[in-house]
């Protein structure tokens, strides 16, 4: 089960070395971010503004090249029982896998017996609305129902924190309105971290507990916003509308700012 | 096989026992379907040359086939693999490969016989040969398909180089290296036949059969060789497409 954990991210950079001997890219220019266990950080910026790259470094896909991440004070172990979750933005879930496959996946990485990987799959399974499709490969699946599965295949894992790149921003609208009810609902009921990365502001405001708007690269953290408005949120509320305009306005600036 | 399938074959039958029995051409020069049949019956019984019949013949160049084809699986799954995993690997042995892959068997022949004299070895080694190379270009080309995506779900989920290799890369491969092993296969026979033209020991294989009904100037069992090997081919093409079938569900 789920064990939310906090993470905390301090002057976090990052930078791809050039090509022969030219000056390196930086992409990720001292972040600094406190995701609180149990709550749910939206990331916004521009498209192009490390947003991705971000998740990557977290997750402990690449090596950050300064700064540094925490996950409840300890760095994250490589290799170890995820300490992090990632849901890509392409999903990624493995073709010649069913969906119970899929979701065993991280269960078999981490070497649980037989069984017991395969009551948890069932478990979650039942819990996402999965089940009748239990023995589908992905190919066969609608856009929400992989989503679901790759969202499954990350919980059940049980990471302290969860990662999710753009996970909605594929979908046709009435799909993507509906998996963001139902991350909500799946996120009141077990409580993840979560950090959640979209350009969508409407999302982030709909979504979230805390919103970090980051810079076009190489990225920092602009401003930090509380959302205090009350769940369920709904798209025309007057408080939703503002917090919206707000954040326009910043990502207005940086853009005029070229930076 | 559908029923359907079988239309544009018996059709070409019927086509080619028209064109022999009209007289177009003499039975030295094409035989009939029928008269390939009735050959088919006296290599069955009475054999070519006499007393080696065709059941043994075909059961060598089976073996030959599959001796020759399993080994350049053997090697060559490995080395695709390598080839495509690693860059730099491949940078240092593709020159190699594109050297060594349009030598034809056949020019391997005398080596061939050299090394390892007229048996088994020296055929399943031109065999071998024959199929390395496809397996080890679409294992190579399979290796580097799969997309880095995958490699870093599984990562993200706490896999290790075991773990890419065991849940990604090798499945992620695979329809590239069935299709591989399918050309490889196709190759092998074409291979063989020839490989088994410039002599074997013991004087069993469709194509030592082919040989000796040619200096007999029977046509008709010539054809008939050649008809064995088609359906050889065709029956392995089948057993290869049911098996990737079963394996490839996913696509």
């Amino acid at each position: 089960m789920t064990m939310a954990a906090t993470l905390s991210i301090r002057g976090l950079g990052k930078a791809y070395p050039g090509k022969g001997n030219g000056p390196e890219t930086p992409v990720l220019d001292g972040i600094d971010l406190e995701v609180p266990a149990g709550s749910l950080v939206s990331v916004v910026g521009l498209n192009g503004s490390g947003k991705t790259t971000l998740l990557r470094v977290i997750a402990g896909l690449e090596a950050p090249s300064r700064g540094s991440i925490r996950i409840d004070g300890r760095p994250p172990a490589p290799g170890g029982p995820a300490a992090v979750g990632l849901v890509s933005q392409e999903l990624a879930l493995l073709p010649w896998r069913t969906v119970r496959g899929n979701i065993a996946l991280g269960l078999e990485l981490r070497r649980l017996p037989a069984a017991r990987r395969d009551a948890l799959a069932r478990e979650y399974e039942e819990a996402f609305g999965l089940s009748p499709v239990s023995d589908r490969f992905p190919r066969e699946l609608s856009g929400g129902m992989r989503q679901k599965a790759a969202i499954a295949r990350t919980l059940v894992a049980g990471p302290g924190v969860v990662l999710m790149d753009e996970p909605f921003s594929a979908l046709d609208c009435q799909t993507k309105n509906r998996m963001q009810a139902f991350l909500l609902d799946v996120w009141e009921r077990r409580r993840d971290t979560i950090v959640f990365v979209t350009h969508d502001i409407e999302e982030a405001v709909l979504l979230s507990d805390r919103i970090a708007v980051i810079t076009p690269r190489p990225s920092r953290v602009e401003e930090v916003l509380d959302v205090d408005l009350p769940r369920p949120r709904v798209r025309t509320d007057a408080g939703v509308n503002a917090l919206r305009a707000r954040i326009v306005a910043i990502l207005r600036r940086l853009c005029r700012e070229g930076r | 096989m559908t029923p359907r399938a079988l239309v544009p074959a018996l059709a070409a039958l019927a086509v080619w026992q028209a064109v022999c029995q009209a007289g177009l051409v003499a039975p030295a020069m094409l035989a009939s379907p029928v008269a390939v049949g009735a050959a088919l019956g006296e290599l069955w019984t009475r054999g070519m040359p006499p007393g080696k019949t065709l059941p043994l013949h075909a059961w060598h160049s089976l073996i030959r086939v599959l001796t020759g084809t399993g080994l350049a699986v053997a090697l060559g799954l490995p080395l695709g693999l390598a080839l495509g995993a690693s860059p730099r690997f491949r940078a240092a042995c593709m020159p190699l490969v594109d050297f060594l892959r349009p030598i034809p068997p056949l020019a391997w022949v005398p080596m061939a016989i050299l090394w390892f004299g007229l048996g088994l070895a020296s055929a399943a080694f031109l065999i071998f040969l024959g199929a390395l190379f496809p397996v080890v270009l679409s294992t190579c080309a399979g290796v580097r398909g799969v997309d880095a995506l995958y490699v870093d779900a599984v990562r993200a989920l706490g896999g290790g180089r075991a773990a890419v290799w065991g849940k990604v890369l090798l499945p992620g491969a695979l329809p590239s290296v069935l299709t591989g092993v399918r050309v490889g296969l196709g190759i092998g026979w074409m291979t063989l036949v020839a490989a088994e033209f410039t002599g074997v020991r013991g004087g069993y294989g469709l194509g030592y059969m082919i040989m000796s009904a040619r200096d007999l100037q029977r046509t008709d069992m010539v054809m008939a060789g050649m008809a064995v090997i088609g359906l050889m081919g065709l029956g392995m093409e089948w057993g290869m497409k049911r098996l990737a079938a079963r394996l490839l569900r996913w696509q």
